[in-house]
């Protein structure tokens, strides 16, 4: 019986796959999204086959060549120091999605384990981790990052921690409110009643149904955490030069606008894109998955 | 659909309701200005840097200079007409030494009044002395340890006498960080403190209200803003037309701010805190006049003398070899001159004999083979201050010359607040630290015994924790010696021992730059921080 049961939902769930993907496929933002992504990623994992100067990521200075305006040689010119800004802006993607992802799984490892725990055993357990994770989103996520970095020396690990400890909270709720959700589902009720242990429906019955919105979540925040990464090394608390970080690189190059524009100007286009297409995509993840969840916003 | 159209007319009707309001913000300044007599010459002069203070006893940086030398009058004066920073004559028309140094007598310059009209006299003088040495803050280390407050005496209205403990060599040049407040007004205005019967000196009172008899008074002061400036009618110095009457001192801390406000006839002069490039573009605008002149500033990177491997004379003279200074001076400062050793080359008694460094990587790499250190033993840290291009550009520029010596270098961006703080404690100094560091007064004395004698320690001057008792002991004959020429020598043999121990890296005297509108006439560069702001000095003729 199981076995026909468990076929009958796979086949709902293809169909609900097909319907999501018919949708997706009607929202050509959501492709734009799909394809910005995936050339950062790209950008991303061949940076140092990709760059036309991957030296200029580390160490060293060309006054040879300081300024120079886009052109074929120098895509996105030159910086202040001679280095090449395209290949700087690759290897910053490595940068920042590396920074995006290990966040983010920080974030996820800390935040939906307690949301679950919260969700399903509810009472004093649910106060207590909910109101910590009240706390912590009481205060703006920023200003919180902004004193661990602040802290402690200014480095790239930080930074990744200062931002982790503020996300954590948004993955909890998220999972506590479905969980509560689900909760009260009766294929829950039931493999209660069939004498599964309390870790096993959480783990087995619940979380398979959270999927969806967390993954949606995770591609909306990727943006985010994105932004903030770039907003900490602006001010000076992330990644210490030569360090190509889009953040850095803008707030170095902010002290020769106008006249040279590109230097602060490209760097600050990475951002705007990468950001844009994680959240295009994570909009279109919503509409192929379905999820009508309140994912909140970092 | 229709709730989109109203989420895009309400949008529509924010964006109108937005720039209805920028509109108008912009616009009330202007009407404000033309409403305002015609005749009145005003001045706007951006400043990157919050006004840190208006006392005269507290003021340390170039912005509260800038105030101070504006609202007072300094005992001393330079002497900048003749193109000197020596001390020349201000309030005090007249001094003399007597034959053993230590006791000095000035003649007061007569009929100098205090804004509020009382007549500046010899209490006022003493009173600012002794208030400074209480108060134990700004320039009060100046004198600390040769003067005792109880030996500045008024001997009649307008004769001071300083008693001095022990023969001071600078004693004159230091005078020009005197300045005089009104006694009368300050005493009236005391609040309780830690000063017995002075109360607080002031100290709340001359946070917003100034007691000077200088060229202006101020108007209104708000630290991160602006200090507005007005003419004082009744100045000794007295009035020529074409001065400026009201000046707005203002506070833009972002350089691309600055450059487009200055550009749209908002400012007519900003400060001399940017890159070369930053002046080079300016210049290329028509209307723009940029001044350039050879500074008495040190750009430096200290060697902390007392941390591993920076404690072995080797690697020190390895990492001395190694830097390349005239990339330096040429890319990064636009073609200033290569420092040589520790005295701005400008300065008095500087020591010609030391000559600039220069990369030199066989050298470098003997040294590093004689040291007790590997190369890749230990990573240097360069602490820089996290806004200043050049700071950063001379750091990648010696992680990459040092890269070839196999040793590696991190660069630590941090606001200024925190670099004074980690220069405070040995332990907290990292290994480098860039430092800009300007004649404090005008006298060689600024930049050997207020760097390297063993009382400068904690400063953020003294990052190199140099500790050598012989380099004390010449310091201290230095300032004691009455004969000027025995002081010459010995300040300048001074500035040798210093550079053998190779506390830091002597980069460059960078070139002075300061931009403004072509219509500003009489701006005249100084050395000395701040007196080159003296608005009085201006005068506009478009």
């Amino acid at each position: 019986m199981s076995t026909a049961s468990r076929t009958d939902l796979s086949s709902v769930r293809n169909e609900e796959l097909r319907r999501g993907w018919t949708r997706l496929k009607r929202s050509p933002l959501s492709i734009v999204g799909l394809v910005i992504v995936a050339l950062v990623v790209l950008a991303a994992v061949f940076a140092p086959v990709l760059a036309p100067y991957p030296q200029d990521a580390g160490p060293g200075v060309h006054f040879d060549r300081v300024h120079k305006p886009p052109s074929l040689a120098h895509l996105f010119g030159t910086d202040d120091v001679g280095r090449d800004i395209f290949s700087r802006s690759l290897f910053g993607a490595r940068l920042s999605l590396g920074l995006g992802m290990i966040v983010l799984a920080i974030g996820m490892g800390i935040g939906i384990p307690l949301g679950l725990i919260a969700g399903y055993w509810g009472r004093g357990v649910a106060t207590l981790i909910m109101r910590t994770a009240d706390i912590f989103l009481a205060i703006p996520s920023l200003v919180l990052a902004l004193a661990v970095a602040a802290a402690f020396k200014p480095t790239l690990t930080t930074t990744m921690i200062a931002i982790s400890f503020s996300w954590w909270p948004w993955f909890t709720r998220l999972v506590y409110g479905e969980a509560l959700r689900i909760k009260e589902n009766q294929f829950v009720e039931s493999s209660r009643g069939l004498g599964a242990s309390s870790w096993r429906t959480a783990y087995h019955e619940i979380l398979p149904n959270l999927i969806s919105p967390i993954i949606v979540k995770a591609t909306l925040d990727m943006g985010f955490v994105i932004m903030m990464d770039a907003s900490l090394s602006f001010l000076g608390l992330g990644a210490q030069p030569p360090t190509p970080a889009w953040g850095t690189m803008i707030a170095e190059g902010r002290q020769y606008l106008p006249t040279i524009w590109w230097q602060a100007t490209m760097p600050g286009l990475m951002i705007l894109v990468t950001v844009m297409g994680f959240n295009l995509l994570g909009d279109g993840f919503r509409d192929l998955l379905d999820v009508h969840a309140d994912i909140g916003e970092g | 659909m229709v709730s989109r159209r109203k989420r895009l007319i309400a949008l529509l009707l924010g964006l109108s309701l937005l720039a209805l309001l920028t509109g108008c913000g912009q616009s009330q300044p202007g009407k404000g200005e033309s409403s305002q007599k015609s005749d009145a010459v005003s001045l706007t002069y951006l400043e990157g840097q919050i006004i840190t203070t208006a006392d005269p006893a507290q003021h340390t940086d170039e912005s509260s200079m800038i105030a101070v030398v504006n609202l007072y009058d300094p005992l001393l004066y330079p002497k900048d007409q003749e193109g000197s920073m020596a001390p020349g004559p201000s309030v005090a028309d007249s001094w003399t030494p007597s034959p053993d140094g230590k006791t000095y007598t000035f003649q007061l310059h007569q009929g100098i009044k205090f804004h509020d009209a009382t007549e500046l006299t010899a209490d006022d003088v003493v009173f600012s002395m002794q208030r400074m040495l209480a108060l134990k803050k700004g320039f009060s280390w100046l004198w600390s340890g040769v003067l005792k407050p109880e030996n500045v005496q008024a001997k009649d209205r307008y004769t001071v006498v300083f008693q001095l403990d022990k023969p001071y060599a600078p004693f004159l040049s230091t005078l020009e960080q005197l300045f005089v407040v009104n006694k009368k007004l300050v005493t009236a205005n005391k609040q309780a403190g830690n000063f017995g019967d002075n109360g607080d000196y002031g100290v709340a009172y001359l946070e917003r209200h100034d007691a000077g008899s200088g060229p202006y008074t101020m108007g209104s002061f708000s630290k991160d803003s602006e200090l507005v400036l007005n003419k004082f009618k009744d100045y000794w110095r007295g009035w020529k037309p074409g001065q400026v009457d009201v000046v707005h001192y203002k506070v833009v801390k972002e350089e691309a701010t600055q450059k487009t406000v200055l550009l749209s006839n908002q400012a007519d002069m900003i400060d001399q805190w940017h890159s070369a490039e930053f002046y080079a573009d300016l210049k290329s605008k028509p209307g723009i006049a940029v001044q350039e002149s050879p500074s008495v500033q040190l750009f430096q990177v200290s060697l902390n003398t007392q941390k591993a491997p920076l404690d072995d004379i080797h690697f020190r003279q390895a990492v001395t070899y190694a830097f390349d200074y005239d990339a330096a001076a040429q890319s990064i400062f636009g073609g200033a001159a290569v420092a040589q050793g520790p005295v701005p080359i400008k300065t008095l008694w500087h020591n010609d004999a030391i000559p600039a460094f220069k990369r030199d990587l066989d050298k470098a790499r003997q040294e590093l083979a004689q040291s007790k250190y590997k190369p890749g033993q230990y990573k240097l840290d360069y602490l820089y201050i996290n806004t200043n291009e050049q700071e950063r550009q001379t750091g990648l520029l010696l992680q990459q010359n040092l890269k070839d010596l196999g040793i590696e270098v991190n660069l630590i961006g941090q606001p200024w607040a925190q670099i004074t703080q980690a220069a405070a404690k040995l332990e907290t100094t990292p290994h480098m630290v860039a430092v800009f560091d300007t004649l404090k007064y005008p006298h060689p004395d600024s930049h050997t015994f207020g760097i390297y004698h063993s009382s400068a320690k904690g400063s953020y001057r003294a990052t190199a924790w140099l500790q050598n008792t012989d380099i004390d002991k010449i310091l201290e004959q230095a300032r004691q010696a009455t004969d000027p020429k025995d002081q010459e020598s010995l300040y300048k043999e001074a500035q040798q021992k210093i550079v053998d121990q190779f506390p830091n890296l002597f980069i460059v005297n960078p070139t002075h730059r300061i931009a403004m509108h072509d219509y500003v006439k009489g701006y005249r560069y100084v050395g000395l921080l701040g007196y080159d702001v003296n608005f009085y000095d201006f005068s506009i003729q478009k």
